[in-house]
């Protein structure tokens, strides 16, 4: 059980871990969205988007947070103004945005490397960096987004169901897909401390994935997600403290494994459902024949197809 | 001088589109309260477009639409129930029948994450009635094309609203579904909703509905289906010439040029 209660001796675990509980949770309960929207790509952009912002945000002397803000709230805005234009779809939008973000980043951070920012921790996560403050935001976002989430559940689930629908029932159809983008890119940011630019993207899909998987019920797909985030989270923090590998990535990896655990279980246990059913519906003895005339078999071609051999 | 009548649905010299493309033109129509009226036309005519026209989805450039008198915005008028040409949702939803039809009342509903028992039982008999009893708790992917289209009926009708666009309701569905959905709208107009749906099935409109509109870009024809169903108008509208036959009450149109005459047929029996 040490491997359990030994980070605990360490001051800054018990913060990381109620840090990685919240993100976990929030980014489980965000991915059935991100893949029912089918907008898998959207945190991979808004990360990117991210790190722009906090290198221009930490050059100028104002810390992460107010960057990050500023940078996806403009490629969230932005992504949307661009995917109405007809003809672009959203993909388009993100890879034009956030790209040019990252690369605002990019440009930053290598013209200021005195600055020594620390790029390693942006990109991959840090749990050693989780200050309080970091822990605070955190649940402030997540207490934002369950309000949000409990206030809009309907109107969102209908729009992204049926958005056309839910336009001529009343529904302000942008006005969901924003908040949406905006809630996503909150998520992102919070999230991007403990796992990193470069994986919180995964992080938002991953456990949606999952629960698509083995459910086909919303609210239990909202639950096993929800489990699937804060499972993956807390195993790979401890993966991280013991192994001494980056947060983002032990997190991002426990998370792919519980995927693919589900993945062949479910395709095995499709299989054997297929095969049952194969076997207890055994095809029945041929019929005597009670005339001269052979019984025809069940596997004897059609007729049209003998009538074009013999010419 | 202005029409007296109680107007349902009217489009008053509308032209009408796609970005810059226009699809309808010059179109002047009207819908009185309480109609049941089929608009039929060639693919490509319009008819989904006039209907998006009513949900604020196409393009107004020119002209008026007003439902029941008031004007329609960009998102669509207050009292539409609409359902749209089968197709577009994903199937694999995380949704119940239940749930998705449930979802037709978001507007006028509590903002909490659930529905309220009586809304619920409102479902419950509104699925019902359209014949989906037993399948509220079912997948929305368990059911047959016909039925996906009456629960997305029900979700129109669960809105109180007092027009309904029905787009293609009978495209891909058996006979008998046909005959069923045919029914569910004659009761629906006798409860008094304006009813406007759109076919291509020349026939099965001609043979059944009380009114019908011809569309071809605009409205070419509008009356009863012995009014309409004349091969001028028919030409007019389809741009080819059909045989239109008249059986007692039944009005027919038939291909003059069957494609796969009964000599072709008779070529394939041959070889089997
Ligand atoms: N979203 C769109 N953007 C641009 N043009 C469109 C759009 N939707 C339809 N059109 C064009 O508008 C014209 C009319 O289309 P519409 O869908 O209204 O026809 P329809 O009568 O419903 O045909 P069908 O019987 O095939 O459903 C078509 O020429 C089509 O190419
Ligand atoms: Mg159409």
């Amino acid at each position: 059980m040490s491997w359990f209660t030994e980070p605990f001796a360490y001051g800054f675990f018990t913060r990381a871990l109620l840090a990685c509980l919240v993100i976990g949770a929030m980014c489980g309960a965000l991915s059935v969205f991100v893949v029912l929207r089918r907008m898998s790509y959207i945190g991979h952009g808004l990360a990117h988007s991210v790190l722009g912002g906090v290198a221009v945000g930490v050059a100028l002397g104002y810390g992460t947070y107010p960057g990050a803000v500023v940078a996806t709230l403009v490629s969230a805005v932005l992504i949307d103004r661009i995917a109405r234009r007809r003809g672009l779809h959203v993909d388009a939008a993100i890879g034009i945005v956030t790209t040019a973000l990252f690369a605002v980043g990019i440009v930053v951070v290598s013209t200021m490397r005195s600055h020594r920012v620390n790029t390693e921790a942006i990109l991959f996560g840090n749990v050693l960096g989780v200050t309080s403050t970091d822990l605070w935001i955190a649940t402030a976002c997540a207490v934002g987004f369950g309000a949000v989430l409990f206030t809009w559940f309907k109107p969102l689930v209908f729009v992204v169901f049926d958005r056309e629908v839910a336009r001529v029932h009343g529904i302000r159809a942008g006005g969901i897909e924003l908040l949406i983008n905006l809630l996503t890119a909150a998520v992102v940011i919070v999230s991007v401390r403990v796992i990193g630019v470069l994986l919180v993207a995964a992080a938002v899909v991953i456990p949606g994935a999952l629960a698509r998987l083995v459910s086909r019920s919303l609210p239990m797909m909202l639950l096993i997600a929800t489990l699937v985030g804060l499972a993956s989270s807390v195993l790979g923090l401890y993966g991280s403290f013991h192994l001494n590998v980056p947060s983002g990535a032990a997190i991002v990896l426990v998370g792919a494994i519980l995927f693919a655990v589900v993945l062949v279980v479910s395709s095995l246990a499709a299989w054997f459902r297929v095969h049952r059913a194969r076997s207890t519906h055994r095809e029945p003895p041929a019929p005597v024949a009670t005339s001269g005339s052979p019984a025809p078999s069940p596997h004897q071609p059609p007729a049209m197809t003998r009538t074009r051999e013999s010419p | 001088m202005p029409d007296q009548r109680p107007s349902g649905v009217a489009f008053h010299r509308v032209s009408a589109g796609y970005g810059g493309v226009t699809v309808l033109r010059d179109l002047s129509w009207t819908v009185e309260r309480g109609a049941l009226v089929g608009v039929v036309g060639p693919s490509g005519a319009g008819k989904t477009t006039l209907v998006r026209l009513l949900t604020g989805q196409a393009d107004r450039h020119h002209g008026r639409v007003t439902v029941f008198g008031d004007e329609v915005g960009a998102g669509g008028a207050r009292r539409i129930g609409y359902v749209p040409q089968l197709g577009a949702v994903d199937w694999d939803f995380p949704l119940t029948v239940g749930q998705a039809v449930l979802l037709g009342r978001t507007p006028d509903s509590r903002r909490v994450p659930w529905f309220s028992r009586r809304e619920r039982a409102r479902a419950g008999a509104l699925l019902e009635r359209l014949g989906l009893a037993g399948f509220e708790r079912r997948h929305i992917r368990d059911l047959s094309g016909g039925q996906q289209q009456r629960m997305f009926l029900a979700r129109a009708m669960i809105r109180d609203c007092d027009v309904l666009l029905l787009d293609e309701p009978t495209s891909g569905v058996d006979l008998a579904t046909r005959h069923d959905i045919l029914h569910l709208l004659a009761d629906l107009w006798h409860d008094g909703l304006t009813i406007i749906v759109t076919t291509h099935d020349l026939n099965w409109v001609a043979a059944q509905l009380p009114r019908i509109a011809l569309l071809n870009g605009t409205i070419v024809a509008d009356g009863t289906p012995r009014e309409v169903l004349t091969p001028d108008l028919v030409e007019r509208t389809y741009g080819a010439r059909m045989r239109v036959i008249h059986d007692g009450n039944q009005v027919l149109v038939t291909d003059d040029h069957a494609v796969l005459g009964p000599r072709r047929l008779a070529h394939r029996g041959a070889v089997a």
